[in-house]
């Protein structure tokens, strides 16, 4: 696996690009799309799914079935559009997959936040990134998926409406709408 | 750049953004933390934010928000590589949804992309070998009281999934879904 797959002529190759190579057996460039792509489609499965080991296999469901299916990729839409479709279908199935269930494991640790912080501040910021989250995900289903899709991953609001079957205005109204509503209950459940 | 410098703000909290420097800037404040916005783009955004006490505040409250962003498992990306088997013609899937608990198990300890299909396939021999026969996913559900509308079943796309850019589902028009949302409010 070495032949051409690290050309010091461009330092970041587009997702095209990156799509074709796989497809010739590129193992380097189908670890940049992970790279790319893993997180974004992770909470955006989050989002509808709203458990995170759901999300975390729906999500490697959905790499696996994009990434032995780049064919299907015609490259007339962003990479990122065709893989949260993937994604949503992916988890629609897992949705009425599951019929039996368990008990919901809402005490769920956060993964470890990123950086290096003494433990005490860690525990301290860890109630606050799981208050953040709590709040979060009580959010009506297509604020939650604006303001993750916008804050946390920097899609257009025309990404946002491919992505959640709305429109860009919509889109951008829910995006607005979540924050405003995510800073007042953030804000109250301070006070009480 | 200076547009009409009113530096006092219309509500930070107003959903709606259209035209005002405010809701340009509270617009594009998710890019500049992504560190997507273009240089012209992030230049007026710069000078905005340096005269506007409530849209600078309004950058504390996001990164703080931003703060609490889910993150995949940390070894996700080798349990995928894990159930690939990649070579000349390819990327193929070496191991099923129904065995990825194999591979998930046995990840971590190689790194060459290219030696993962080959060896999950072999562990996928040994485990057919020793007869274990699993009839289902073993799928980590979620909690029920979650809904989605956005996932509801009537519209499947069993095919449409590999379409590249679909689906785009024609939704309600804007004044359908503004409405409804103010009901939501
Ligand atoms: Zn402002």
């Amino acid at each position: 696996m070495k032949g051409k797959s690290r050309e010091a002529t461009d330092p970041a190759p587009d997702d095209g690009e990156l799509v074709q190579r796989a497809k010739g057996g590129d193992a380097a460039a189908l670890d940049l799309l992970l790279d790319r792509h893993q997180g974004v489609v992770y909470r955006f499965l989050l989002g509808l799914l709203g458990d995170e080991d759901a999300a975390a296999d729906a999500a490697q469901e959905t790499f696996v079935r994009a990434l032995t299916n780049l064919n299907g990729f015609r490259g007339d839409a962003a990479f990122r559009t065709w893989i949260l479709a993937i994604a949503r279908n992916e988890a629609r199935g897992m949705a009425r997959r599951k019929s039996r269930r368990r008990e919901s494991a809402l005490d769920d640790l956060p993964p470890p936040v990123a950086g290096g912080p003494s433990p005490e501040t860690r525990a301290l910021r860890n109630v606050e990134v799981q208050r953040v989250r709590d709040t979060l995900a009580r959010l009506p289903e297509k604020q939650r998926m604006s303001v993750s899709l916008r804050l946390f991953d920097g899609l257009s609001f025309r990404e946002i409406a491919e992505a959640t079957d709305s429109t860009e205005g919509s889109a951008r109204v829910n995006y607005h709408h979540g924050i405003r509503r995510l800073r007042e209950w953030l804000h109250d459940d301070q006070r009480t | 750049m200076t547009t009409n410098g009113h530096n006092g703000m219309n509500e930070t909290n107003q959903p709606s953004s259209d035209g005002t420097p405010c809701g340009d800037a509270l617009d594009q404040l998710p890019l500049r933390i992504a560190g997507r916005l273009a240089a012209r783009e992030a230049r007026a955004l710069e000078e905005h934010l340096s005269r506007c006490a409530g849209c600078a505040a309004e950058v504390e409250f996001l990164e703080a928000v931003v703060r609490a962003r889910p993150e995949p498992p940390r070894a996700f990306k080798t349990s995928v590589l894990g159930r690939l088997r990649i070579d000349d013609s390819g990327v193929t899937e070496a191991v099923p949804a129904r065995w990825k608990w194999l591979a998930n198990r046995w990840d971590g300890s190689q790194r060459r992309a290219a030696g993962w299909g080959l060896s999950a396939a072999a562990l996928l021999v040994l485990a057919l070998g020793i007869g274990v026969v699993w009839s289902e996913d073993p799928v980590a559900d979620g909690d029920t009281q979650f809904t989605s509308a956005l996932l509801a079943p009537e519209d499947e796309m069993v095919e449409e999934w590999m379409v590249a850019g679909a689906p785009v589902l024609d939704g309600l028009p804007d004044e359908v879904l503004l409405s409804l949302m103010t009901e939501m409010d």
